[in-house]
Order: C-alpha cells, then sequence, then structure tokens
C-alpha cells in the first residue's frame, strides 16, 4: 500500500506545484481570443509590456473559428470567466450582444473606428480586417493572370459552367466562409441561396475543412480556385505558392458590385471581474499602433481606422481601397442564425 | 453523409483495420518472441531489439507527426477519396498492429491450453467452437478488439486528413453549436458501436479466470511470418515514422533559426511546460488510480475502466458537461478538468500497464515479503526495500508511457484547457490547419526533443534506482 501513498504524494506534489486551483482570478485580465495564436501573441505581449497588465489568453481552434469560444461566453453567462472577448469576426459577437451579454463601451478607441464597423452603443467595435477573396493558380489556370475585369469575367465564367471540379470552398458551418454565407442568405432570401448551394455541390465544388485547406489546394494545383480569405492567400503566396488574388463581389438589393470585409471585434464581457483593465486593453487594440502592427503582419489585415498610410504595405494599401465596397454586416445577425440553422440540418445529421 | 452511415463506414473500417493486424501481429509475435527456451545469443539479440524497435516507431510516433507529414498527400488525392481511406487505413494498420502484438504477447494466457486443444481433437471432434473460444482464439479476439477500439476513435489524423467518420460529425455538432445534451444524444450510436465490443470482450476475459499456465501466443508459423514480417516492417515504419520524421525535421532544420531569433518567446516555453504539467498530472493520477484498482474486485476494476474506452472525444465532452453544471463550475477553468478527462482515458491503459510491467518475478516478491517478516529490523527494512524497488522501475515507465500519451493528446486538451494554459502540441495542432511550413516544423520538434529528452532522463533515473537497489541489497547480505 506503501507505493499508492508515495505515487499519491507525487500527484498532490505535482498539483501543488502547477497550481492546479490557480483559475482567472490570478490573472489581471482574461482573453478569449479567436484571432490565430501567431498574429496576436505579438499583440498581447506589446500590452503587457506596456502596462504590466498580466493577460491570460484562451485561444480557439482553427476548426470551430470563434464559434467555440462564442459558445463558451453563453454557458459561462451566469458565472463569466472572460473579460474581453477578441473575436476574428463580426457575426458571433452580434450574437452575443443580441443575448445581452456584452457590456457598452465608448472609449478612445471607440472614437476611431467608422460607424460602419462598430455598434452604435459600443456593445462591440470591428478593427483590422480581412476581406473574402479568390485564390488563383495561375499557373494551372492562366486566367488568372489576365487583367482585373476579363480575369473577373473567366472567373463568372467557370463559377456558371457546369463543371466546378476544379473549384475548391471550405465546409460552410462555422469561420468566414458561415459569414460569407450569412451575407448571400440576407442578399439573395433562403430559397435562392439554398439552390444556389445546392447547384453548386452538384456541379461538383469541392468542400473541404477550411480556408487555409482551400488555399493549399489552390496551391497545389489540385484546384483553379479557392474561396478564401486574405491572410490565409498571403501566408500561401509568402510560401512560394503560384497564386494570386481577386475580390469575391456579391450584387446588393441596389445592383451595385460589393466586396465581404470581415473584421476582427472587440467586446467587454458583462459582468466580467477585471472591468477596468479590460477597458484599458479595448483602448489598446483599438489603437493605431495596433491596427498598424496587425496590418504588417503575416496576416496583412486591414486597418479600419484613420492610419499613417506611409507605414502600411503596398498589399494592404490595396485591400484598403476593396473595403470602401465592403456590404455592410452589422445587420446579418438574423440571417446568419437561419442559415446555421439549415447548414447544421444539412450537415450534422 | 449521415451519422449513423458515418458509423457504419467507421465500423466497417475498424473491422478492417483490425483484422489483418490481428494476423500481423501474429507473425511479429513470431519473429520478436521466437518462443525459444534456449537463451538467444548476443547477435539474435541486437537483431530482435531492432526489431521491436522498428514495430513499435509507428506506435509511439504522435499523430500529430503522422498527421502533419501526410496531410499534403491526402489534399493531393482529394478527388480520389477511395486512395486517402486506403492511405487512412494505412496509417492505422502501421500504428496499431503493434498494439495487436502487444497484447497477443502480454496477455494473459487462455484457460484452454494447446495440449487441451489436442486432446479434445483426438477425442473426435476436429472443431469444437466452446474450447476454441476459450482457447486459441481469446488472445486473438482481445487483440482485433483493441485495434478496432483504437481504429474506431482516431480523430486527429482523420480530421486534418479531412477523412469524414463520425468522430469528425461530432466536432462538426461542437462547431455549429449543436447543444450539448442533443450532442451527447448523438453520440449514443457510436457509443452503442463500441460498448458492443467493449462488453463481449469483457465478458471473455472475466468469464474464466483460470489459467491455462500455457504462455506462448498465437503465432504465425515458419517462412510465412518471415515474409509478412519482411514486408509489413519496412512499409509500416515509412508509413507511421520514418516519413513523418523525415518531414518534420527537414522543415526544423530550415525552421530553427527564424524560430529562436523570433518565435521562440517566454509563451513558447510556457505552453511546452503546460504540456509536461498536464501529462505528469494525468499520468499520475492514472497510475494511481490504477494500483488502487489493483486491490478491488476484477469486476469493479474493470467497469472503472469502461468510460476511458470511449476516447478522448467523448469523455472530454463529458467532462465538460459534468464541469459546466452549478456544482462543479469553481473548477471549471482550472486544469482539473483536464487532468480528470485524461486520467478516466489513460485509465484501463494505466491499469494494463500495471498488471504488465508490475513486479513479474514472483520469486524476488516472496523472498522480499519473507525478509518483511523476518525477525531482524534490518532484514525487514531490507525486504521493505527490495519491494519497493521490485515496483518502482515498472510504476516509472508506465508512468512516462502515460505522461507521452497525454501530453500529446489534442482533441480533449483543446477542449478542456484553462485560459492562458493551452499547451504547445495543441498550439501546433492548431496551426498545422495552415499546411506545412518550416517555423511550426521546428515547433512540432521541439515539443518531440522535450518528450525524448524526458525519456532519456526517466532511464537514467530508472537504471539509478535499479543500481541503487541491487547495491543495498548487496551491503544488507
Amino acid at each position: 500500500m506503501r507505493h499508492v501513498w508515495v505515487v499519491l504524494a507525487l500527484f498532490a506534489a505535482v498539483l501543488t506545484v502547477s497550481g492546479c486551483g490557480a483559475s482567472e482570478s490570478d490573472a489581471d485580465l482574461v482573453v478569449y481570443c479567436a484571432h490565430d495564436e501567431v498574429y496576436a501573441r505579438e499583440v498581447f505581449d506589446a500590452f503587457e509590456k506596456n502596462t504590466g497588465i498580466r493577460v491570460r489568453v484562451k485561444y480557439d481552434t482553427e476548426a470551430t473559428k470563434s464559434l467555440g469560444l462564442t459558445e463558451a461566453i453563453i454557458a459561462e453567462a451566469g458565472d463569466p470567466r472572460c473579460d474581453v472577448f477578441w473575436n476574428n469576426q463580426l457575426l458571433g459577437t452580434v450574437e452575443l450582444k443580441e443575448r445581452g451579454l456584452l457590456e457598452p463601451y465608448q472609449g478612445p478607441g471607440f472614437a476611431r473606428i467608422p460607424e460602419a464597423h462598430k455598434d452604435p452603443q459600443g456593445h462591440y467595435v470591428g478593427f483590422a480586417a480581412r476581406l473574402r477573396v479568390y485564390a488563383l493558380n495561375y499557373e494551372t489556370w492562366p486566367a488568372a493572370k489576365l487583367d482585373e475585369s476579363e480575369r473577373d469575367a473567366a472567373i463568372e465564367a467557370v463559377l456558371n459552367g457546369n463543371d466546378l471540379s476544379r473549384v475548391a470552398i471550405a465546409r460552410p458551418l462555422y469561420g468566414t466562409t458561415l459569414s460569407h454565407y450569412a451575407v448571400l442568405w440576407h442578399v439573395m432570401g433562403e430559397e435562392k441561396m439554398k439552390a444556389w448551394h445546392q447547384s453548386w455541390r452538384q456541379r461538383g465544388v469541392i468542400e473541404r475543412g477550411g480556408n487555409a485547406t482551400t488555399r493549399d489546394l489552390v496551391a497545389q494545383g489540385v484546384c483553379d480556385i479557392g474561396l478564401t480569405d486574405t491572410d490565409d492567400f498571403f501566408m500561401g503566396r509568402d510560401a512560394g505558392h503560384p497564386i494570386t488574388m481577386a475580390p469575391i463581389y456579391i450584387t446588393d438589393e441596389a445592383g451595385r458590385r460589393r466586396t465581404i470585409c470581415i473584421p476582427n471585434t472587440v467586446a467587454i464581457i458583462r459582468g466580467c471581474k477585471n472591468s477596468d483593465n479590460a477597458r484599458r486593453f479595448v483602448d489598446f487594440l483599438l489603437s493605431e499602433e495596433v491596427e498598424i502592427l496587425l496590418a504588417n503582419s503575416a496576416a496583412r489585415q486591414v486597418p479600419l481606422g484613420p492610419v499613417d498610410e506611409s507605414r502600411l504595405n503596398d498589399d494592404v494599401r490595396l485591400l484598403r481601397r476593396w473595403i470602401e465596397d465592403a456590404y455592410p454586416l452589422t445587420g446579418l445577425h438574423a440571417a446568419r442564425m437561419a442559415c446555421l440553422e439549415w447548414l447544421k440540418a444539412e450537415y450534422v445529421r | 453523409m449521415t451519422l449513423a452511415q458515418e458509423c457504419a463506414w467507421a465500423v466497417w473500417r475498424g473491422i478492417v483495420v483490425a483484422l489483418p493486424a490481428v494476423w500481423i501481429a501474429s507473425a511479429l509475435c513470431a519473429v520478436v518472441d521466437g518462443g525459444s527456451q534456449k537463451p538467444a545469443s548476443r547477435g539474435r539479440r541486437v537483431v530482435r531489439g531492432l526489431i521491436w524497435a522498428v514495430m513499435l516507431a509507428p506506435l509511439l510516433t504522435p499523430t500529430l507527426l503522422v498527421a502533419y507529414a501526410w496531410r499534403p498527400t491526402a489534399l493531393a488525392w482529394v478527388r480520389d477519396p477511395a486512395w486517402v481511406e486506403w492511405l487512412y487505413r494505412g496509417l492505422l494498420l502501421a500504428r496499431y498492429a503493434p498494439v495487436a502484438a502487444l497484447v497477443l504477447l502480454l496477455a494473459p494466457p487462455p484457460p484452454v491450453s494447446a495440449q487441451a486443444m489436442h486432446a479434445g481433437q483426438l477425442l473426435g471432434r476436429r472443431f469444437q467452437p466452446g474450447l476454441w473460444w476459450r482457447g486459441p482464439a481469446r488472445r486473438a479476439i482481445v487483440a482485433g478488439a483493441a485495434v478496432f477500439l483504437l481504429s474506431f476513435t482516431e480523430f486527429e489524423i482523420a480530421w486534418l486528413l479531412d477523412i469524414r467518420t463520425w468522430t469528425a460529425v461530432i466536432f462538426d455538432a461542437q462547431a455549429a453549436r449543436v447543444p450539448l445534451d442533443q450532442m451527447l444524444r448523438m453520440a449514443l450510436l457510436p457509443l452503442a458501436c463500441q460498448a458492443a465490443v467493449v462488453v463481449p470482450v469483457i465478458w471473455l476475459v472475466l468469464c474464466d479466470t483460470r489459467l491455462s499456465g500455457q504462455t506462448a501466443p498465437p503465432r504465425l508459423r515458419g517462412v510465412g511470418s518471415i515474409v509478412t514480417t519482411g514486408l509489413y516492417l519496412p512499409v509500416a515504419f515509412v508509413l507511421g515514422c520514418g516519413y513523418p520524421l523525415w518531414i518534420v525535421a527537414a522543415g526544423a532544420v530550415r525552421g530553427l533559426r527564424p524560430l529562436l531569433r523570433q518565435d521562440l518567446t517566454v509563451g513558447t516555453l510556457q505552453q511546452l511546460g503546460f504540456g509536461v504539467r498536464q501529462g505528469a498530472l494525468a499520468a499520475v493520477a492514472a497510475v494511481a488510480i490504477a494500483l488502487l484498482l489493483r486491490r478491488t474486485h476484477r469486476g469493479a476494476a474493470t467497469v472503472a475502466c469502461v468510460p476511458g474506452l470511449f476516447g478522448p472525444l467523448i469523455v472530454g465532452m463529458l467532462t465538460m458537461t459534468l464541469f459546466r453544471w452549478l456544482p462543479l463550475r469553481g473548477v471549471y477553468d482550472t486544469i482539473v478538468p483536464l487532468s480528470l478527462a485524461h486520467m478516466v482515458w489513460l485509465l484501463p491503459i494505466a491499469v494494463l500497464l500495471v498488471a504488465l510491467l508490475g513486479p513479474r518475478r514472483a520469486q524476488a516478491m516472496h523472498a522480499a515479503h519473507l525478509l518483511r517478516q523476518a525477525a531482524t529490523p534490518e532484514l525487514q527494512r531490507c525486504g521493505r526495500r527490495l519491494i519497493g524497488h521490485l515496483w518502482v522501475r515498472p510504476l516509472i515507465w508506465a508512468g512516462f508511457i502515460l505522461f507521452c500519451m497525454a501530453y500529446f493528446e489534442l482533441t480533449a486538451t483543446a477542449m478542456l484547457a484553462p485560459a492562458g494554459a493551452t499547451p504547445a502540441t495543441v498550439m501546433a495542432y492548431n496551426n498545422m490547419h495552415y499546411g506545412q511550413y518550416d517555423v511550426l516544423s521546428a515547433r512540432v520538434l521541439m515539443s518531440l526533443l522535450l518528450a525524448l529528452l524526458l525519456f532519456a532522463l526517466v532511464a537514467a533515473a530508472a537504471k539509478g534506482m535499479q543500481r541503487s537497489a541491487k547495491f543495498k541489497v548487496q551491503i544488507a547480505k
């Protein structure tokens, strides 16, 4: 029996040394972060260095992007563990606002972000955006090298053709593809949207896990066209793959061509334990410095507030022009929820 | 496909992997065990050791590396899903055939010996299902069931290779915010599939615990075993270990400099530390419970092991539900839920390891117990020390194996790791969805090297303890 006690004593020792009881209570700030750790870590390091506030971060997984953390915040509503939610999308955050889980805050950061990208009461604020784009392999599909209008026409021709077996898209249950679907649901209406989805599947579109997989399918030449995000595209191009991009346009109710711009959002959780520090972090995240930091990262996230353009790279300057035509996402909560319910019935049976 | 169809497909896949795995395992047993009573020559021992190492390498290679290495191939074959399916089955076979071999070699002998079977045949009946069931088939069935369960519940490789299976459907449900109670109801079907295998096997093991004294496992005899082993080992090694290690090492060579220059921060080291901590906690807890269960009724121990057989995905989901329940919310965002989930998942393996690796030298244990009851206090001390040392080394190795399993486990860890304490392996797995790149390869290699470093430390500690034990016993003599 002695060895059992030795092992149990060892367990207790490891438990004590590792601080098993330590939860968010010993941190100065708890942030749930859906943005990729490789890019976000630098921001957290800078914040800790500037303020001395210790931050504990819970990251999401690539597969469940943002929905996992949104779900966690909803589940923890009675006893919130999270102080600040840094979402890499907008629509999940809007849902939290609709459920009354966010605390309004209008600090200096709120003031510098344009109206189109924030909640008027300050429940959430958008910043550093991505765009939905087509990744195009110019070796397997030479039309990718044509000038803009001819290239867009060539893309249209492929997408309207009978065979989509060289076109890839992420599974739309989560991530920015879900936001993309929510926009289409809003613009096309339920019936047309469902018909469009079925038509794509019938014509053999390749559906895989996430946007990075879609990018890889194009980068490897398995597909010619993939619907993905700018950050995934840039990662592939930086790795030396023969890919270029074109913005995904949708035609809105007024017949105007619009891009799909998906900002990061930040929000303070109602009833959080470290609200002062949460406010300081939100101000920091919405500052020009952080938007420039994220713009010059490998993800090339597009600043939404005013910034010194000379400090931006050429890629981001181009994307800044594209987001001027972006479709407004803030009113899409109902469309997203309806779309998600339908997708659940389609994919999770 | 619906969940029911995915389940049916996963059952079929499990059978397709388990049957050849048992056949290959019987060939491997013949080669690695030999069965000869004579002591082997030094050269033969070295060759046998090498075969053991090559055989176990795919099993010990973390799924993280395997999935990372083969992902681009699976993407390149996206229009040929049958090829991707066969690649996946090949990886499962390479990984789990050694499990079948270990079960065949180490499981207790069946109650009906080969002599009894032969006597039965002499009595006139060529094939007697009852004897066969309780005789040679028993270990093969247990081995096949183990491979089936492991293949059926596999998730990490399937997810990165984009193989549709029931685990992926449940994960999609989680991602799409299907309510937890509904998701657990969905999980009943795969649970029933697993129970359909687990329950008969437990019954088979428990219904007749008398031992025949026959120790040799079923073996494929003659040239067949050599040909099978000769074909299987190189292919399995390349699929399950060689190619993944080569991909990671090649990328890591290029990625090490940028990693050390910009990406290796205190945070990265902390993430490595979190992995070590949660692995150590789970391993120590599992060993402790396994030791306690050793003293309880065999049926109770078996029942305690059943939840772990359902795999980390189901165990993780149930643990999450449990700790969102009001009385336990206080420890929800700590390492307690994750440690508990890992402990539950590891318990069957811990019980098995404690049974298999525990003191096997009955005479030595008997002598140690006699010493403990001796008249002089010095001899009693010596006896107690001997018992301790007969236990310590196996427990260290059992603990280390369990540590590695928890350290490289990704599914439950991704679900339950508390804020600010996500281990490096989960971070690396998360980044693997972006494809292969050099810095990531270097990060993965770093996680692996840390485990290897700990392995070296554990090996040195175990060796040191054994020497010290021998020395003390000699002094006492």
